[in-house]
């Protein structure tokens, strides 16, 4: 069983979702989904107090997992740079691989094709080599 | 004079056969007119064995006893009895002579008898016996045994009902009212396989007759693993066993032997029977043979674990039926997961009897955490689960939660097999079937819910195949999506309409969706052409100031235009109420019962009404003081105490203050006013909330009553040397018995007809005291074809 933490900033992404179905694809029940990005509405992200609850409850998610997969993306804006930031420290602290993907290799958005079905055989494969091989050590 | 000379002719009249053709030419010209009129002046009875014969040795039934014993005799030896219970014992102890020149007796434990043959099994008959008379008393053992000798066709099964033959001879006591149903019913025998590494039980009450949407998911999760296993849902069984013995052997509601009855509707979402820790020691002692049989088979089959689901409504038994297991087999390991174990610290309280428990969603931790234990191992400290062998400083991890609800797809039929839409209907044949499409809710704001998980959906077309699957069955075409926010994704829930229309599939179907400005009457019509018929926006508040206090996030627009859209389209929109909410006023109270009465168009029927509950995991529970609650108490002391919500008694809120008082008020106001306007109340659960109120206790409270010391002691000592439950109602001797060709009907003898009859010497009275008076009966016999 692959226990996963993909890294997120508490908002459902295109790129979160192609990674899961990507992942699905490779595993199906074989995985396990630490990265649950939905938190509770009554927490403001903004709110510094709310916020070092949400640091606990990400602390949380990564500490099962033993393989965390880095979405670079998430650094594109500050909310997303300071959870991905948060992740990655915490992954380090925990001595937990992280497995960065740059989600472009993997897609053709440019082309207008559904997210889902551009992954090809080619580049799932390189995907469940790069877990393999991280799982073997 | 005249009077005996006008009855000694009516008397010919009738004696004549002329009496009777014109009597059936009048029913058969206005057969409606006259079954109402049937109706009216008496009801259809049956007779009841187990009322018939309380086994006390009364004088009446010694009589019945008698009757029966010379029917047995009669045969000689062409006939056997099948012995298993009591009845055997006391027709022996009371009729031996009677009984000595039958063949003799089928016990499955071959005990002996006196100058009787004695044989284990119905194949070991000789030739010779070609009637065995079913010696039980029991509705449902007596068809389990039919259903036995049916399978030999060469025997002829007798059982007491043979006493229909003499309905004046009878103790009165033995006739209840008939009603229609689907028994009898071919119920599975309870047979747990030996070997296993999990058992996964799920026993009763699961609110309504539907295949378990929370044991589907982890029988799948446990298929997946590929442990060995079996699940067993007892839920629709007992369901069954308690209809037909309340139907069919008592024609009235079954009393604890506290003297509490068990209602008709027992399983209906609003009883309260299965909730109040109160009743479970006498509840356990009404389930007794079957709590027995259950754990002495799985005493027998000896899985490695037992697992299982628990919600309110089944704590009462899942709870003894665990404490009783480690009692007698230490080393089973006891698994739980379901609604009670939502959070770590619900679960706790709720169901302490645990060695592991798995919280909220288990579709991914179920199976690895039994194969680890099947493995050999005591797995500790994993996320998702808590065990009693996790080291003392490990802090509760969440699990993963299920992302993908396509892959996880639906309900099972698998569980029972072919026998699932046998079991899973109501004793009037009704069958529905709940088929979630998400999971959590998309807002998850509502400052008093506690249904605020993450919000997933799946997909439509799978979800409408899904549909299709189970019609396939034969299953009935009524649905319900019993999910938090069904339209959680409006855009599924538009694509999901277009297919099952596209593929013009005929069901009818029911959910609860979110309020939202976006829907039209052309949405609402979609969903009515693809078999909506109703619609629950869980719209809790009517108020513009109640509405911002519940954090709806809708507006009383919006709340008037969905409704009125959905009754254009021709759907029924259900409404229901929180009301005694923080900050909430008179005003309201009374704004909310004139835009309900005034706008009755759109709001034909309050589906509920609850009054403000302060429980775990709402908005109020993390941060009361924002908004103006208050405890009667150190609020730290009551959250420890109270760790699934707190009593309504022991919270207020400020600005305006309310507390309890100030709650049952306004809810006896808005009831009042409601029931004055004719407004559609459509819930008994609105009177079982309100009874709540008035009675002082409400869930919350009743959750409080579990921990009750003395109850924990008395539920403890719960053992299995209770005397066994019984049921003997007094008979009341104020009707007239008439037998009509092979049915008993029974009228009031205050109705005219009757009274007539009776004089005229056409029926009688069944009283002992009548009895003794006259042994002369008659009965009026119409052709069967009327």
């Amino acid at each position: 069983m692959f226990e996963i933490f993909i890294t997120h900033d508490w908002r459902e992404s295109d790129n979160y979702n192609l990674i899961v179905k990507s992942i699905d694809q490779l595993f199906e029940f074989g995985w396990r989904n630490y990265s649950n990005f939905w938190h509770d509405p009554r927490l403001r992200i903004t709110n510094q107090g709310d916020a070092s609850i949400l640091e606990s409850i990400m602390h949380e998610q990564i500490l099962p997992a033993r393989l965390v997969i880095e979405l670079p993306h998430l650094s594109k804006d500050s909310r997303g740079k300071k959870w991905l930031e948060y992740s990655l420290a915490v992954a380090r602290e925990l001595e937990i691989p992280v497995l960065r993907i740059n989600i472009d290799d993997y897609t053709e958005k440019d082309k207008g094709v559904n997210y889902a079905e551009c992954i090809d055989e080619k580049k799932l494969e390189k995907l469940r080599k790069s877990i393999l091989e991280i799982y073997a050590g | 004079m005249r009077d005996f000379k006008g009855k000694d002719l009516l008397r010919s009249f009738i004696n004549s056969s002329a009496f009777l053709k014109s009597w059936v030419k009048l029913i058969r010209s206005a057969n409606s007119i006259v079954k109402a009129r049937v109706g009216d002046m008496g009801e259809a009875v049956t007779f009841s064995p187990y009322l018939c014969f309380k086994m006390d040795g009364d004088k009446r039934e010694l009589n019945a006893l008698n009757l029966i014993a010379k029917e047995i005799q009669a045969l000689g030896n062409s006939v056997a009895i099948y012995r298993d219970g009591p009845f055997f014992d006391f027709i022996m102890g009371n009729q031996k002579a009677q009984l000595s020149n039958i063949w003799g007796v089928v016990d499955s434990k071959k005990r002996l008898v006196e100058h009787l043959n004695v044989v284990e099994s119905l194949a070991e008959l000789p030739e010779c016996v070609k009637h065995i008379f079913i010696c039980e008393t029991r509705y449902e053992d007596i068809e389990n045994k039919k259903l036995l000798v049916d399978q030999h066709q060469r025997l002829e099964a007798l059982t007491p009902n043979l006493l229909i033959k003499y309905p004046e001879q009878v103790p009165t006591r033995s006739w209840i009212k008939t009603t229609k149903s689907i028994y009898p019913i071919n119920l599975p025998l309870l047979q747990i396989k030996s070997g296993l590494d999990i058992l996964l039980l799920d026993l009763p009450a699961r609110a309504g007759q539907q295949p378990s949407v929370g044991t589907s998911y982890i029988y799948k999760a446990l298929q997946r693993e590929g442990v060995s296993s079996q699940t067993i849902d007892l839920d629709p069984v007992w369901y069954h066993k308690f209809h037909m013995h309340r139907l069919k052997d008592l024609g009235g509601e079954p009393m604890l032997s506290n003297g509490v009855s068990i209602s008709e509707d027992a399983w209906g979402y609003n009883d309260r029977t299965w909730v109040d820790p109160r009743l479970w020691p006498y509840l356990i002692e009404y389930f007794q043979q079957d709590i027995s049989e259950l754990l002495n088979g799985i005493s027998a089959a000896n899985p490695k674990i037992v697992a299982f689901s628990v919600h309110a409504r089944n704590e009462w038994i899942t709870r003894h039926l665990a404490r009783q297991l480690k009692k007698i087999k230490p080393e089973i390991i006891i698994l739980v997961g379901g609604h009670s174990c939502y959070t770590e610290h619900f679960g706790k309280g709720a169901f302490p009897e645990y060695d592991y428990m798995l919280i909220g969603e288990a579709d991914s931790t179920v199976g690895p955490i039994v194969r680890e234990i099947c493995d050999g191992y005591k797995p500790k400290n994993r996320p998702g689960v808590i065990s009693i062998f996790d080291d003392k400083d490990f802090k509760y991890l969440p699990g993963p939660t299920p992302h993908n609800l396509d892959m996880l797809g639906g309900i099972t039929f698998e569980v029972w097999g072919d026998k699932t839409n046998l079991l899973y209907q109501t004793y009037e044949g009704e069958q529905s079937t709940a088929l979630p499409l998400t999971r959590g809710c998309v807002w998850s704001r509502c400052t008093f819910c506690a249904e605020r998980f993450s919000f997933r959906t799946r997909s439509s077309s799978l979800y409408v195949d899904e549909i299709e699957t189970v019609l396939a069955t034969g299953r009935a075409n009524e649905f319900n999506a019993s999910d938090s926010d069904f339209g959680g994704r409006p855009e599924v829930l538009i694509e999901l309409c277009e297919e099952i229309i596209r593929r013009d599939i005929k069901v009818r179907f029911t959910g609860q969706i979110r309020l939202n400005k976006n829907f039209d009457v052309n949405f609402f019509k979609l969903m009515k052409r693809a078999g909506l018929h109703s619609l629950n926006f869980g719209s809790d508040a009517f108020t513009e100031n109640t509405i911002r206090l519940q954090q709806k996030g809708y507006s009383i627009e919006t709340l008037i235009q969905n409704h009125r859209d959905c009754v254009v389209a021709g759907l029924t929109p259900v409404v229901n109420m929180v009301i005694g909410v923080p900050g909430e006023s008179e005003k309201d109270i009374d704004e909310t019962i004139e835009l309900i009465v005034k706008r009755r168009d759109c709001f034909p029927i309050v589906n509920n009404i609850n009054a403000a509950l302060l429980v775990q995991n709402s908005v109020w529970w993390f941060e009361p003081e924002k908004y103006g609650i208050g405890f009667f108490g150190d609020k730290e002391d009551i959250y420890r105490k109270y760790y699934f919500g707190v009593p309504s008694r022991l919270w207020y809120s400020t600005g305006p203050y309310i507390d309890k008082a100030v709650r049952a008020t306004r809810f006896k106001r808005i009831l009042s006013s409601l029931e004055k306007a004719d407004v559609g109340l459509a819930s008994k659960e609105i009177y079982s909330n309100f009874n709540d109120m008035l009675g002082g206790v409400g869930h919350l409270d009743y959750r409080e009553l579990s921990l009750d010391e003395s109850l924990i002691k008395w539920h403890l000592s719960a053992d299995d040397s209770k005397t066994k439950y019984s049921y003997y109602p007094e008979t009341e001797n104020k009707f007239t018995y008439i037998k009509f060709k092979n049915q008993v009907m029974r009228f009031d003898q205050s109705n005219a007809i009757s009274r007539l009859l009776l004089d005229m010497g056409l029926s009688h009275w069944v009283t002992d005291e009548q009895k003794q008076k006259s042994k002369k009966y008659n009965y009026i016999n119409i052709r069967s074809d009327v």
